[in-house]
């Protein structure tokens, strides 16, 4: 609850004196020195984050954690792990200036754009929406029961090429809820088989399988992947290598037999980094690599994206 | 003020008018180019122009404030379905050249600095932060940060110095639909119509002509999301203590730089 500012101000003063006295009040320190916003970071927001959500909480963590010694995980957020909706991970917070009257026309140029590479957006929303649910009730039963597990497990599956749409496939809806590592009993229908590396996989509708144990495993989407089509929901990305297609955070190119999946193309902004990325120091700026590809934080739009950069080395 | 029937003629009245301008700009939905019409003068009801005027007057008269602001806002996803999130803000604004304001969502939440000198922006779950010279007022400062680092606080439009100015070039109808209750605070509920949104604005009634809840509606894009603020807590003798300007970071966070629109298209 918020506190008059009475006593924010008493608050203010004790933990002052507390302060140059010596003793360390850890985090209540900051809040101290709010002055007169002590209220809100006891936590008046928490209705909603302790609540139904806070399962999702886990996969947050788990996406920084591996190398960011976990600290930073607990940003509160409930489904944030980057670019859900947009190419940028977007909280909501006035990106190209939503949230404002007078910036509605900066928005709504913004949203052009976004219209222009994302016809999927516009139309045949019904037919991807019909497929998706069709697709998402042959494999609802083993749904909850895998993702339950995934969860507790914390592997660092998640964010892996999930640049525009978030760590789930949310191409087969946001229903759907298929997350790497989720196990299903049988293959959609359509399934096409494939062999990439030696491996075998499976792939129908943008989604990409792996046997495992007698079951079949929602896999990252292996580079070198040939498809003869690319998934729903492809928007279509101009890059200095020449045209790629992002379907759902998955980058393809056209090739002589189909779509390869291929790493993002250097000038691409993506909102969260594949599994396996190492952060590196070069001229005093982070970079984060895979031995492949690099990428370079930053803050776009208000949110911390990356942007593929050509090796700095 | 008791002039329900009387108001329900003047939008008996006025709804023609409106009807035929809604028309005159809703050419994409046929898929055709815009004819090419002369605009009709803005439509705003001088009541409406009255209230919006004293609201802006009055935050533009006080040197500081804070507020608290309950928000919702819609995503919509590529199938079409619309979703809604929560979050809440934070702001405090110490005229000519202070502001913090912090966001806190279902999405993520972020802490914004000015200090007069430079902006700062920093998502705690990341471990990182951003931050770049600005201007030395805060007008400036947003229109920098809006143009070239493409964001702004939301709620941004009620920190410049005239926000009626800010918005009024945009309006092209503007009706008052009376007093209603927000939070158990009488407010005038004021609606307008702009060429890429429509909003609402319900503005407290009596001595003190402040923002009581706001909504924005995207109506160019698919599924029309909305953007809502329910404001409570304006304080207008807030005794903020200095340090709420300076960027507070945790040890071991990183500057990354912004990027800016140029580089991100």
């Amino acid at each position: 609850m918020r506190m008059s500012y009475r006593k924010r101000l008493v608050a203010a003063l004790l933990a002052a004196t507390a302060v140059v006295a010596g003793l360390t009040l850890g985090d209540q320190k900051v809040a101290a020195f709010r002055g007169g916003f002590g209220g809100f970071h006891g936590g008046g927001f928490g209705g909603f984050h302790g609540g139904g959500f806070g399962g999702f909480g886990g996969f947050h963590g788990g996406g920084f954690g591996g190398f960011h010694g976990g600290g930073f995980g607990g940003g509160g957020s409930g489904f944030g792990d980057g670019g859900f909706f947009d190419r940028n991970s977007d909280a909501g917070f006035g990106r190209g200036g939503w949230g404002s009257v007078g910036s509605a026309g900066n928005f709504s140029d913004r949203a052009d754009t976004f219209q222009q590479s994302h016809p999927e957006a516009w139309s045949n929303a019904n037919t991807l929406q019909q497929n998706r649910f069709n697709e998402a009730n042959t494999l609802q039963a083993n749904r909850y029961n895998d993702v339950r597990s995934v969860q507790t497990n914390r592997q660092n599956y998640f964010n892996n090429y999930s640049g525009s749409w978030g760590g789930y496939y949310s191409g087969l809806g946001f229903g759907a809820g298929l997350a790497i590592g989720a196990s299903v009993a049988a293959l959609p229908a359509a399934a096409v088989a494939l062999s990439v590396a030696g491996s075998p996989y499976w792939y129908s509708n943008g989604v990409y399988y792996m046997s495992q144990g007698g079951q079949y495993v929602v896999a990252v989407p292996p580079a070198g992947a040939v498809v003869p089509t690319t998934p729903p929901s492809c928007s279509t990305v101009y890059a200095a290598s020449g045209t790629v297609y992002n379907c759902n955070g998955v980058f393809y190119s056209s090739v002589a037999n189909g779509y390869a999946v291929i790493p993002p193309p250097i000038g691409i902004l993506v909102t969260s980094l594949p599994a396996g990325t190492v952060d590196q120091t070069i001229d005093g700026r982070t970079y984060f690599t895979d031995d492949g590809a690099w990428y370079q934080p930053m803050y776009s739009g208000g949110s911390v994206t990356y942007l593929v950069v050509a090796n700095p080395t | 003020m008791r002039p329900l029937p009387g108001l329900f003629v003047a939008l008996m009245v006025s709804a023609p008018a409106w009807t035929s301008l809604a028309h005159a700009q809703s050419p994409a939905a046929s898929g055709q180019p815009p004819a090419v019409t002369t605009t009709p003068p803005p439509i705003v009801a001088q009541q409406a122009d009255q209230l919006l005027k004293e609201a802006s007057a009055y935050l533009a008269s006080a040197d500081q404030f804070t507020f608290h602001a309950d928000i919702t806002f819609d995503h919509v996803l590529p199938s079409g379905q619309k979703l809604q999130f929560s979050a809440s803000e934070d702001v405090a604004l110490l005229r000519p050249g202070r502001l913090y304001v912090e966001w806190s969502g279902d999405l993520g939440n972020r802490q914004f600095w000015y200090d007069g000198t430079s902006v700062t922006l920093y998502d705690p779950s990341s471990p990182f932060y951003a931050t770049e010279s600005a201007p030395a007022d805060i007008d400036s400062m947003l229109d920098k940060v809006l143009s070239q680092l493409d964001f702004s606080p939301p709620l941004s439009d009620f920190l410049y110095a005239r926000p009626y100015d800010r918005v009024r070039a945009n309006i092209q109808f503007g009706i008052d639909l009376g007093l209603n209750e927000v939070d158990g605070r009488s407010c005038h509920t004021l609606a307008f119509v702009e060429k890429n949104i429509d909003w609402q604005i319900w503005i407290q009634a009596g001595p003190q002509p402040i923002p009581c809840k706001l909504v924005i509606t995207y109506k160019t894009m698919p599924s029309q999301p909305q953007f809502s603020a329910d404001f409570t807590d304006w304080d207008f003798d807030p005794r903020i203590a200095a340090p709420v300007f300076t960027p507070d970071l945790p040890a071991g966070v990183q500057k990354i730089p912004f990027a800016t629109v140029s580089a991100a298209k």
